[in-house]
Formats: structure tokens, C-alpha cells, sequence
């Protein structure tokens, strides 16, 4: 199994940006990519080669289901693991991510002090 | 990486920021409600205010305010019922958003040790 290293973080929202960037880099020693919103992921994951994406879902113009389903059109990302990371995680809401293909759901609000665990777990998962 | 504690210290800094910053975002917030035209359907002010709770909702617990992201939910839950129905929020829904509305108020004032 790769080591996780890249990890590609989409999320229109500059507090919560902050606060997983500091966890995922300090704790879990990542390299971690910031984009504002789907578009900037897709013009700027070709260049950064993600190997694991995480994705809010509610964004304003492209939320976090429509900048997936861009991601997965393009080849080199069409099986990159994507994490979604959102508030919306009632029963029937986790079902329909996981149908468009994400690996797994972290949801929020999330605990900063476990989230490098969390997601260094669904890798392990993916690769197992 | 940096040892848990130094972690710890660095986002006690960022959750004194947010609190800081939080009246002014729940002040975003009643305006952004305040502007809504009654008995009028607006549907990019409603998405607005529907982002901007969201936002608490995902973020209050991780800067120390759980109650407030509990608070934001069902507010969030609110407003996007009223945005997926396509529907004028009635008398009864407008009381319930104000309550809803105060009650982040007063959250706000109760921040995890």
C-alpha cells in the first residue's frame, strides 16, 4: 500500500479550511491542497495529483456531488478515493454519496484531533 | 508533525478567533433573514441564509461551540425544507425561525471548556 501524502481538500469555508489544514498537516504530516470550490479543484488537482480527495458537499455554484462527477470524468482521477466531509449525514444523504461513488463520510462538525486518524483509516480501508 | 499539545495551544488560537468573529457572522445571519421580503418567494436570499447557517452548523462544535451547531441544524433543517419545497415561509414557519434565530443568539454565549 502507498503511504498517503497529497491529499487534496475542497471547502469554501476559510474557518473550517484553517482548523483541517492545521490538523491533516501537523498530525497526520500530510501535504495538503486548499481549493475554494469545485472549479479551482478541477483546474488544480491535475498539477497537485491527489492521491485522496476530501470534498464539502454544500458549495456555492458547483457543490461537492457535481465537482465528483467532474473529478471522475477526467481519467487520472476516475478512481481516486474521495472522502466527503459535510453536515448533511442523515441516513438516506450518506446513501446517495456513497451511490456517486465516495468512499466513505466524515462528518462535520469534526474533532481536529482525530480527523488525520479518520481519514489515514479510510485509506487503509481502500487499500486493503 | 508537531507533538498534540503544540496542536492543542494552535487551535485554542483559532477557536478564540472564531469566537470572535462569531457575532458578526450571526449578525450576517438576522440580517440576511431581516431582508427576506415576506409573502415574496426568494430563492437566491433564502440559499444565502441557507449557506450561511450551514456553515455554523458544520463549524460551531469544531471551535467549541456545540451547542451552537445543534442549534444551526435545526434552524438548517428549517430553511431547507422552505428551499426545497419552493415555499413562502407562513406565519407559523417565520415563529419558528425567529425562535430558532434567538436561541443561536444565546448558544453563542456557551462555549465547551
Amino acid at each position: 500500500m502507498d503511504k498517503l501524502t497529497r491529499i487534496l481538500y475542497v471547502e469554501d469555508e476559510p474557518d473550517i479550511q484553517t482548523v483541517a489544514r492545521l490538523a491533516l498537516e501537523a498530525l497526520g504530516g500530510f501535504t495538503v491542497e486548499i481549493c475554494n470550490s469545485g472549479d479551482e479543484a478541477l483546474q488544480r488537482a491535475p498539477g497537485f495529483q491527489p492521491q485522496l480527495i476530501l470534498l464539502d458537499v454544500m458549495m456555492p455554484v458547483m457543490d461537492g456531488p457535481g465537482t465528483l462527477k467532474m473529478l471522475r470524468a477526467l481519467p487520472q482521477f476516475a478512481r481516486t478515493p474521495v472522502i466527503f466531509m459535510t453536515a448533511k449525514v442523515q441516513p438516506g444523504e450518506v446513501a446517495n454519496y456513497l451511490g456517486l461513488g465516495a468512499v466513505d463520510v466524515i462528518p462535520k462538525p469534526f474533532d481536529p484531533m482525530t480527523l488525520s486518524k479518520q481519514v489515514e483509516a479510510i485509506w487503509a480501508r481502500c487499500h486493503g | 508533525m508537531v507533538d498534540p499539545a503544540d496542536l492543542q495551544a494552535q487551535l485554542q488560537v483559532l477557536r478564540d478567533s472564531y469566537a470572535v468573529h462569531l457575532p458578526g457572522k450571526l449578525k450576517q445571519i438576522e440580517q440576511a433573514w431581516t431582508e427576506l421580503p415576506r409573502g415574496v418567494w426568494d430563492e437566491a436570499g433564502l440559499q444565502t441564509l441557507h449557506r450561511m447557517v450551514h456553515s455554523l452548523t458544520g463549524a460551531g462544535k469544531t471551535f467549541g461551540f456545540a451547542v451552537l451547531s445543534d442549534v444551526a441544524r435545526s434552524l438548517e433543517d428549517c430553511l431547507q425544507q422552505l428551499v426545497q419545497a419552493k415555499t413562502v415561509p407562513g406565519e407559523e414557519q417565520r415563529e419558528r425561525i425567529q425562535i430558532l434565530l434567538r436561541e443561536l443568539h444565546q448558544a453563542a454565549q456557551h462555549r465547551n471548556a
